[in-house]
C-alpha cells in the first residue's frame, strides 16, 4: 500500500529531510484534496492489496480534510497510520478528535533539546493523549551525545515499545544533510548503545530503511540480536503518492521520476513499473564486496539507500 | 509443519540419526502409512496443512510414494521430501515436473566415503534430474569433518544454495550417537567456520533445531547474520504422523508416547495435544542445563536451550 502524501508543506525544515526536493519551498505548496484522495482509495482497491495507508506529508495533520481522509479509509476498513511530527495545535487537534479510533501515528521527532516552546507544549499535549498509540521515530544524529532522551519520552507517556532510528541518508541531488562514509560506524556505535540501554526498560529498536549492515561490527550486529532489536537491512519501498496524485518510488529519489497515479490500472501495476526500473540497479549495491555478499545476494541488506548508491550515476533515467 | 513418517525401511544407517532407536525396533516390520489413511488424514483435517514432509526411514523405499505426492499436489498441499536420495528412484517419480508446485526434495548428505558406489551415483543420478528443486541438509556430527564437499556438491548440480545444517541430538533415554553437551562450544565454532567457507561460495548455512544461543557469543551470532545465517534456537515443535495415524513429538522425543492424529480437527491443536502428552514426562519447562533456568535468551523466548532429549541423558 501506498504512502499518501497529504500536503508537500511542513512546519519544520530539518537539514537533513529527505523530502527536501519536492517539498515547500523549493516545489510550490500542495495539498492533497478529497477528491484526489477518494480516486487513490478507489484506485488501490482494485489490486490485491495489504490494506494498509500510510498518511504522512510534508506534516499531514495540516491538510484540513485529514479527519475526513482517516475517516474515509476506517470506512473501507484499511489499516491507518499518520506520521507526523505532533507539533501543530492541528496536530494536537486532531489528537483528542480521533483518540478513540484505531490509528497508529508514528512520531517523527528531533531531540527535545532543540524544540522551542510551542513544539514542546503540542508535542507532549498530543503524546499524552495518543500514548501507547505512538511509536517514536528519529535519526540518530553523528555529532550529539546520545538518544536516551527517547527511552525517556517512551516510558514517562506510555508510548509503542518499538521506536525506529534512522541514518541521515541522502537525497539523490545531495541537496540535504546526510551522512558522511565515516560517520556510518559512529552512528552504528550509537545505536547499538541505545539497544543496549532500551533493553533494560524492555523498549527494542525497530530501523528506517538505507542501513547497511556493513556499518555495524559483527559485535555490534550480535548485541542488537542479543537486545531484542535485530538489525533489518532490507528496504521495502513502499511508493509514496504525492499531493498531486504523482506516484514516486521514494522520496530521496523523487527528482528521478515519476508517473501519475491515472497512468497505472492498479497499485500493483505501479509497483510492478517502479520495481522493473530499479531493479537492476538495486544489485549494484555500493561497494565491490556486495557483490558477493549473502545478505545482497537474498536482498536481506541492500547495500544502503538506494538513492546514495546512485549517486555517482549520472545517467539514470526511468 | 506436519511430516508423514511413511516407512520404516532405510538403507543408510547414520550413527547420529534420531529415528535410529524406531528404525532398530521396526526394521523387520513392512509396516507402512497407508495411502487410506493419509487420504482420511486429509479428509479430516479438510486439507488444512500449508506444507506436509514426507519421511521415513527412507521415502524412497515407500511404495506409494508418487501417489502420495500427486495426493498432495491435487489438493494444494506444498510437498518436501527428505531423503538421502541413494537409491533408484521410486516409478513414477522422474514423470514428475522438476517444479516446487509439485515437490521439494531436502537432501541429507554426507562425505563420500560414507557412500557405496552404487548409493552414490544413484544420488548423483538424483542430483541430475531435480537439482532445482533440491537443497542439502547436513548433520554436524564429526567436529572435524571438512564441509568442502556439500559446497562441491551445491556447485557440481547448481542446487539451492542454502544448507539446512542440524546439530547431532540425542534420543530420549538413548540409542544414537550425538554432540556432548560439553561440546557445543567446540561445535558452534566448528559451525561458524563451516559458515564462512560456504560465504566464500555465495552459500547460505541455516540452523536446523537443536542450536543454543549460548554455543556462540555476541560477536559470533553478529557474524553469523552478516553471513546470512537464519539463527533458530527456539524448538519448531515437529508433528510426525506414522503407520495408523500414530503422531508424535518428532523423532528425540519419540519414547515419550503418542496421540492418534484424528484425535484433533486441526494442526494447532494436535501441536497442543502433543505438547500435553511432552509435558507429562518432562514439564512445560525447557532448557537443558541448570543455567537456562536463569537464562536471558530463554526468558525472552529466543533459545529454549536446545533439544529436551537432553533431559533423559545423564
Amino acid at each position: 500500500m501506498p504512502n499518501l502524501m497529504l500536503t508537500n508543506y511542513c512546519n519544520y525544515r530539518c537539514s537533513y529531510c529527505f523530502g527536501k526536493d519536492i517539498m515547500f519551498p523549493k516545489s510550490p505548496r500542495q495539498t492533497m484534496t478529497r477528491d484526489c484522495f477518494d480516486g487513490i482509495v478507489e484506485w488501490v482497491k482494485k489490486g490485491p492489496s495489504d490494506r494498509i495507508f500510510h498518511l504522512m506529508g510534508g506534516e499531514p495533520t495540516l491538510n484540513p480534510d485529514i479527519d475526513w481522509m482517516v475517516a474515509r479509509l476506517l470506512e473501507e476498513d484499511m489499516l491507518t497510520t499518520i506520521f507526523s511530527n505532533l507539533a501543530t495545535p492541528h496536530a494536537v487537534e486532531l489528537a483528542k478528535k480521533i483518540a478513540n479510533l484505531p490509528i497508529d501515528w508514528v512520531v517523527n521527532v528531533n531531540n527535545p533539546a532543540h524544540w522551542n516552546d510551542a513544539q514542546r507544549k503540542n508535542i507532549t499535549a498530543a503524546l499524552e493523549i495518543l500514548r501507547e498509540r505512538v511509536s517514536l521515530t528519529f535519526n540518530v544524529m553523528p555529532d550529539e551525545d546520545d538518544s536516551m532522551w527517547a527511552l525517556e519520552y517512551t516510558q514517562r507517556y506510555h508510548l509503542n515499545n518499538n521506536i525506529k532510528v534512522g541514518f541521515l541518508l541522502p537525497t539523490y541531488n545531495q541537496t540535504n544533510e546526510a551522512l558522511a562514509d565515516n560517520q556510518y560506524s559512529i552512528v552504528a556505535a550509537k545505536v547499538t548503545r541505545l539497544a543496549q540501554e532500551a533493553a533494560k526498560v524492555d523498549v527494542h529498536l525497530d530501523y528506517e530503511c538505507g542501513i547497511p549492515t556493513c556499518a555495524f561490527t559483527d559485535e555490534q550486529l550480535g548485541i542488537l540480536w542479543h537486545c531484542g532489536s535485530t538489525l533489518q537491512s532490507g528496504c521495502q519501498s513502499r511508493l509514496d503518492i504525492t499531493p498531486d496524485g504523482n506516484v514516486i518510488y521514494c522520496l530521496p529519489l523523487a527528482t528521478l521520476g515519476m508517473k501519475h497515479y491515472t497512468e497505472f490500472d492498479s497499485y500493483n501495476d505501479s509497483c510492478i513499473w517502479f520495481a522493473q526500473r530499479f531493479g537492476p540497479y538495486r544489485m549494484l549495491g555500493r561497494r565491490i564486496e556486495c557483490a558477493t555478499c549473502n545478505l545482497n545476494n537474498a536482498m536481506a541488506c541492500n547495500a544502503g539507500c538506494l538513492a546514495k548508491n546512485l549517486i555517482d550515476c549520472k545517467n539514470v533515467k526511468l | 509443519m506436519a511430516n508423514l513418517y511413511l516407512t520404516h525401511h532405510c538403507n543408510r544407517g547414520c550413527p547420529f540419526c534420531f529415528a535410529r532407536k524406531v528404525l532398530a525396533q521396526r526394521r523387520d516390520s513392512d509396516e507402512i502409512l497407508t495411502v487410506e489413511d493419509i487420504t482420511k488424514l486429509l479428509d479430516h483435517y479438510h486439507d488444512g496443512f500449508q506444507a506436509i514432509g514426507l519421511l521415513g526411514g527412507e521415502p524412497f523405499l515407500y511404495p506409494h510414494l508418487a501417489e502420495v505426492i500427486k495426493l498432495l499436489h491435487d489438493r494444494h498441499i506444498i510437498c518436501k521430501i527428505f531423503t538421502s536420495a541413494t537409491n533408484p528412484m521410486p516409478k513414477g517419480i522422474e514423470e514428475f515436473p522438476a517444479s516446487v508446485e509439485y515437490m521439494n526434495f531436502i537432501v541429507n548428505v554426507g562425505e563420500r566415503k560414507t557412500y557405496r558406489d552404487d548409493q552414490y551415483r544413484n544420488l548423483e543420478h538424483f542430483f541430475e534430474k531435480f537439482h532445482e528443486i533440491s537443497a542439502l541438509s547436513f548433520t554436524i556430527f564429526d567436529l572435524n569433518a571438512d564441509p568442502t564437499f556439500l559446497f562441491d556438491m551445491i556447485d557440481k548440480y547448481q542446487l539451492n544454495r542454502t544448507i539446512r545444517t542440524g546439530i547431532a541430538l540425542p534420543i530420549y533415554q538413548g540409542g544414537n550417537q550425538y554432540i556432548q553437551p560439553d561440546d557445543y562450544k567446540k561445535a558452534g565454532e566448528y559451525f561458524i567456520k563451516c559458515v564462512d567457507q560456504a560465504a566464500e561460495r555465495q552459500i547460505i548455512m541455516n540452523m536446523d533445531c537443536g542450536f543454543q544461543a549460548c554455543m556462540f557469543n555476541d560477536e559470533q551470532r553478529g557474524h553469523l547474520l552478516r553471513q546470512g545465517s537464519q539463527m533458530e534456537f527456539v524448538c519448531g515443535s515437529a508433528i510426525d504422523i506414522g503407520p495408523g495415524l500414530q503422531t508424535w513429538n518428532c523423532f528425540p522425543l519419540f519414547q515419550l508416547g503418542y496421540v492418534n492424529a484424528m484425535d484433533a480437527d486441526n494442526e494447532e491443536d494436535l501441536t497442543k495435544l502433543l505438547q500435553a502428552q511432552v509435558a507429562k514426562e518432562l514439564g512445560n519447562e525447557f532448557g537443558t542445563r541448570p543455567e537456562c533456568k536463569d537464562c536471558e535468551f530463554m526468558l525472552h523466548n529466543k533459545c529454549q536451550g536446545g533439544c529436551r532429549s537432553f533431559k533423559s541423558i545423564k
